[in-house]
């Protein structure tokens, strides 16, 4: 059975790390193709204009070093080292140490990427930018079983937490509990392709009950570390439908690859706790 | 090395509990329905999904009730906080605010705006205001003219004279 490779702590870290790649070249190449308009050489989106609006702008020597990767040219050759560790990551089987130099560089690259792009860390590459940590973090020990095993379990939390919380923070707004947030979005055009906005005018219904749908998928997401076989599965299918509508809709491909990144992780937990915990 | 390693992965989910769903949180909660103050605990690593635009709307759409700026403000996910406006008295306000709206009217006004574009000067721009209505005490009609006026320049509606002149008026 293809679940019972999911039991193998070492092919799972594998196949994380082969979506990570996955999801860092599509930010570095999104990155690339909106370059000119992301990293202009002038105004407002010009790194040392945006320079005063940071907290430690003030500090000359966090700007000598800051100024050297992230003005205009800097960030090109960031976005392009990226590019490059994660095609090396994902079609070479590379040695523990050097898959560790490769994802270093991604999360580095990354952070200073998100530091300089001042909108806000959305969940996408925040997610993303947690995984590289905790990969980098594991492959110090990448031998190690219990390492692995615990870099698992962390992702597991780290994702059910996160749907959690996404739930409960829904729940508590009037405009998400009750769809009139969702059906906001479906209606703009800065959120969502062009060719889907219809569906907020059109089915305003469809698109309000499919959000709080959604709301109790994610509140009861725990559930899914206790369900059985057959029904966990179901969890995890909405999930990743979830994200797919939300990368086909709203073009959040990042969101798709680095979410979806640790759902192999939940499947080595929950087959761990039936195993070993719920069967006692 | 392993226990190390075993200990930072512990440490980051305790550290990661305590500032998705803290204690605090759990309390306001319990205590009242307050949804303003339920939005702050999340860590760099959480998600966050709101927006600027979002929170403005969270904090005046209160069956008409204004909400001090100070609890919007303490209402910033940290993450929000750690690109928080340095606003010090070096920097030339209305110079910023002159390219920003100078930015933004070259967008709406160009033949084919780029929308993702438009949405992150936009960001920038809310911040700018949230920072200059601070200082200057905004109230939340200011907010909200700012707001209808640059959703009306999105749809290409008004005139730049008329964007202009409303940006002058509130500030």
């Amino acid at each position: 059975m293809v679940l019972e490779l999911f039991e193998d702590s070492s092919y799972v870290i594998n196949l994380i790390t082969k979506i990570v790649a996955i999801a860092a070249i599509i930010t570095a190449t999104q990155s690339l193709s909106h370059f000119r308009s992301l990293y202009a050489l002038h105004g407002l989106l010009e790194w040392r204009t945006l320079r005063k609006l940071h907290r430690f702008s003030h500090i000359h020597i966090t700007n000598l070093i800051l100024d050297r990767f992230l003005d205009t040219r800097g960030i090109f050759l960031i976005l392009a080292i990226r590019l490059i560790a994660s095609v090396i990551l994902l079609f070479f089987h590379l040695s523990h140490l050097w898959s560790s130099i490769m994802i270093f560089i991604i999360f580095f690259s990354l952070a200073l990427t998100v530091y300089r792009e001042i909108k806000f860390l959305d969940a996408g590459y925040s997610f993303l930018l947690m995984l590289c940590a905790g990969l980098w973090v594991q492959s110090w020990s990448p031998t190690s079983h219990m390492v692995q095993k615990a870099f698992l379990f962390f992702l597991s939390f780290q994702l059910v937490l996160a749907y959690t919380t996404l739930g409960f923070r829904k729940l508590s707004q009037l405009e998400w509990r009750s769809g009139y947030a969702g059906v906001t979005i479906f209606r703009d055009p800065s959120w969502v392709f062009r060719r889907f906005l219809h569906l907020g005018w059109n089915s305003p219904d469809l698109v309000a009950r499919s959000e709080q749908l959604l709301i109790i998928w994610q509140l009861s997401f725990p559930l899914i570390l206790i369900l059985g076989s057959p029904y966990y599965l179901i969890y995890i299918l909405v999930g990743v439908l979830f994200h797919f509508v939300n990368a086909l809709f709203m073009g959040l491909n990042v969101f798709l690859f680095s979410w979806l990144a640790a759902y192999p992780a939940l499947i080595y937990t929950h087959t761990w706790l039936q195993q070993h915990v719920l069967t006692l | 090395m392993s226990v190390i390693i075993i200990f930072i992965f512990i440490v980051w989910s305790l550290l990661s509990l305590l500032f998705n769903m803290g204690p605090t949180t759990w309390v306001k909660l319990i205590r009242r329905y307050n949804p303003v103050k339920l939005i702050p605990k999340y860590d760099m690593f959480s998600n966050w999904e709101g927006q600027p635009k979002a929170l403005y709307y969270s904090a005046t759409e209160r069956n008409g009730t204004e909400i001090p700026w100070q609890r919007v403000e303490s209402s910033y996910p940290p993450c929000f906080k750690w690109y928080n406006i340095f606003w010090n008295s070096k920097f030339m306000k209305h110079q910023v605010l002159t390219v920003c709206t100078k930015h933004l009217l070259a967008r709406i006004h160009s033949s084919n705006p780029d929308l993702y574009e438009m949405d992150y000067e936009y960001h920038i721009l809310v911040r700018y205001f949230v920072n200059i209505g601070r200082e200057k005490n905004f109230n939340h009609i200011q907010f909200v003219i700012l707001e209808e006026t640059y959703q009306n320049h999105l749809n290409l509606q008004a005139s730049e004279e008329k964007f202009r002149s409303t940006l002058i008026k509130i500030t």
